[in-house]
């Protein structure tokens, strides 16, 4: 159902772009575009302390390690200047980080018994972006912004996955888990690239660094800031407008 | 002119400096040294050895009818009063307990549960402390070497494993609850309570050097709590005992690890639910609702937190008697 609500969204577009082209009018950009961009992440979290809690800071420090995760929003832009846009839009982002696998060792010969454990914290979000973006390079088609801004992540949930080795394999299981948090503020920064396909349709490929600035457990001595560098892929379709 | 001013405000940058002094109003959790020193051993509660859980006399252990399901971790329980002080019964769940009133639990795993001589891991120490009227709650983690806890106000996941009853190998990622955690379960009508102390769950028989006597009982005995009929109070049963009814043994374990947040007054109290076990099926919700709490246990949704595996054999039981209703 998704995929074909997607692929009918293009579909409009594409033919809104061409219907432009094949009646040979000059067309013309208007200041707003729609984009939609899906990105792979890699997210981790730094981790600040106060009070007496800098053993579990190492601790912690000493087994996670970041994961792979996915994010995705739909935004709309302004172009306020030949050089500025302003972005404002909705997204999902799941992010968080892994555990390195720790070998266990056993007090008994038991059969089947797992070697080794590791975890995965997996946060879910969804976030209100407001976007800057700056032109600094224009070559032909292609575009090169600079990004900055921040997004207002609200918490969703919370998902624990505990895998273990067993025989060689690895198996799951996942555990629901909950912050108190709601709210998480993120700053961003990127590099922004359009490259332009046809009139008002473009292919558009970021690199955003995420940090969040407030904790998502802002009541403990070790508070946990989450942060994420995605990939953004995905189509920036700019509206038209008449000629005068 | 007045109304093309209101016009152009932007709120924006006040929206972000009320978001950034509601942030800065979330106060740490804080804890004095005094009431919680940074580590287990300067507490008082432990003589010896730590990893002995060996506790001085004035904290007396305690058991409980129907337990929290952790995981299948094994649980110490114990309850120390000032000196002088005891408990008062006011009905049959918790009692008043005097200031200065200090409760710990324990919590540890067998490395193998058919041999206790192959040592234990212990991995938190829970501590709630009555003071001015407040309970105050503090958490301490064991560390690797079993030589001290230190207390933590983050929370933490501890991988773990052990040999249960049966020789089957089980590992699993403990959740050590932060502080925010704890008042998921323990907070009743806006205050912290403890969950476990309630006069009807205490009412069992222990042993006490080699003869059974029933808790409450001996409490009365060595003056830890007032005197009463202790047959006024309505027991609940241990959801293990094997000669319960099956509904019997839901409703006890749907009251030992539900009944605390689905109740009136508890924090899940706008659902409706009651899950404790003296209320009447009737007023419960229970009927009508069976598919959804059957969905939640056997997703592992419910319990929120304190659990990340499923305790599949009374999931199963429950599970039963809902379908039969």
């Amino acid at each position: 159902m998704k995929t074909c609500l997607i692929l009918i969204v293009i579909s409009l577009l594409l033919t809104d772009a061409k219907y432009g082209q094949a009646q040979g009018v000059n067309w013309l950009a208007s200041k707003w575009s729609l984009e939609a961009v899906f990105s792979p992440n890699y997210s981790n979290r730094i981790l600040t302390n106060s009070g007496n809690e800098q053993w579990h800071k190492e601790e912690r420090d000493g087994a996670e390690i970041g994961r792979m995760g996915y994010s995705t929003r739909f935004v709309l832009n302004h172009h306020v200047h030949e050089r500025w846009q302003i972005s404002l839009g909705l997204g999902y982002a799941s992010i968080g980080f892994d555990t390195k696998p720790v070998a266990l060792s056993w007090a008994s010969t038991v059969s089947d018994a797992p070697s080794e454990l590791r975890t995965s914290s997996r946060y879910s979000y969804a976030g209100i972006y407001l976007l800057g973006n700056y032109k600094l390079v224009q070559l032909n088609r292609w575009n090169c912004y600079l990004t900055f801004g921040a997004v207002m992540h609200t918490y969703l949930d919370k998902n624990t996955v505990t895998s273990s080795k067993i025989n060689g394999n690895w198996s799951s299981n996942s555990n629901w888990g909950s912050e108190y948090d709601r709210h998480n503020l993120f700053a961003i920064l990127g590099i922004r690239n359009t490259y332009q396909l046809i009139n008002g349709l473009s292919l558009v490929a970021n690199l955003n660094f995420s940090q969040a600035v407030t904790p998502s457990n802002n009541q403990s001595r070790t508070k946990e800031l989450l942060n994420y560098l995605s990939l953004d892929v995905g189509l920036q379709f700019r509206f038209g407008r008449k000629p005068k | 002119m007045l109304s093309n001013y209101h016009k152009q405000k932007n709120y924006f940058p006040l929206f972000i400096l009320f978001f950034f002094f509601a942030q800065a109003c979330q106060k740490e959790h804080e804890l004095s040294e005094e009431d919680f020193p940074s580590k287990l051993s300067a507490a008082n509660i432990f003589s010896g050895t730590l990893s002995d859980l060996a506790p001085y006399s004035d904290y007396i252990p305690y058991e409980l009818a129907s337990e929290l399901f952790s995981d299948y971790a094994e649980k110490q329980r114990l309850i120390k009063l000032p000196a002088g002080t005891q408990m008062t019964k006011i009905n049959d769940v918790l009692p008043i307990f005097p200031e200065g009133t200090s409760i710990v639990k324990t919590f540890y795993y067998w490395n193998d549960k058919r041999d206790a001589s192959k040592g234990k891991r212990i991995l938190e120490s829970r501590v709630l402390l009555l003071k001015n009227g407040s309970w105050l709650y503090g958490t301490y983690q064991w560390n690797s070497d079993q030589t001290e806890a230190y207390l933590l106000t983050s929370g933490s996941d501890q991988l773990v494993n052990w040999v249960d009853e049966d020789g089957i190998p089980n590992a699993t990622s403990y959740r050590i609850p932060n502080m925010t955690e704890c008042t998921t379960c323990h907070q009743q009508s806006m205050h912290v309570k403890p969950l476990g102390p309630k006069l009807h769950n205490l009412h069992l028989l222990v042993n006490n050097n080699g003869s059974l006597i029933n808790q409450l009982t001996y409490f009365q005995n060595i003056g830890l709590m007032n005197n009463f009929d202790i047959s006024t109070i309505s027991a609940i049963p241990n959801y293990k005992d094997s000669n319960l009814t099956k509904e019997q043994k839901s409703r006890a374990y749907l009251d030992a690890n539900c009944g605390h947040c689905h109740n009136p007054h508890g924090t899940s109290n706008d659902l409706e639910l009651d899950l404790r076990y003296h209320t009447p099926l009737e007023n419960t919700a229970i009927l009508g609702s069976q598919s959804v709490l059957i969905e939640r246990l056997e997703s592992g949704q419910m319990p929120l937190i304190g659990t990340s595996v499923l305790d599949r054999a009374y999931v199963q039981q429950i599970t039963q008697y809902l379908n039969s209703l």
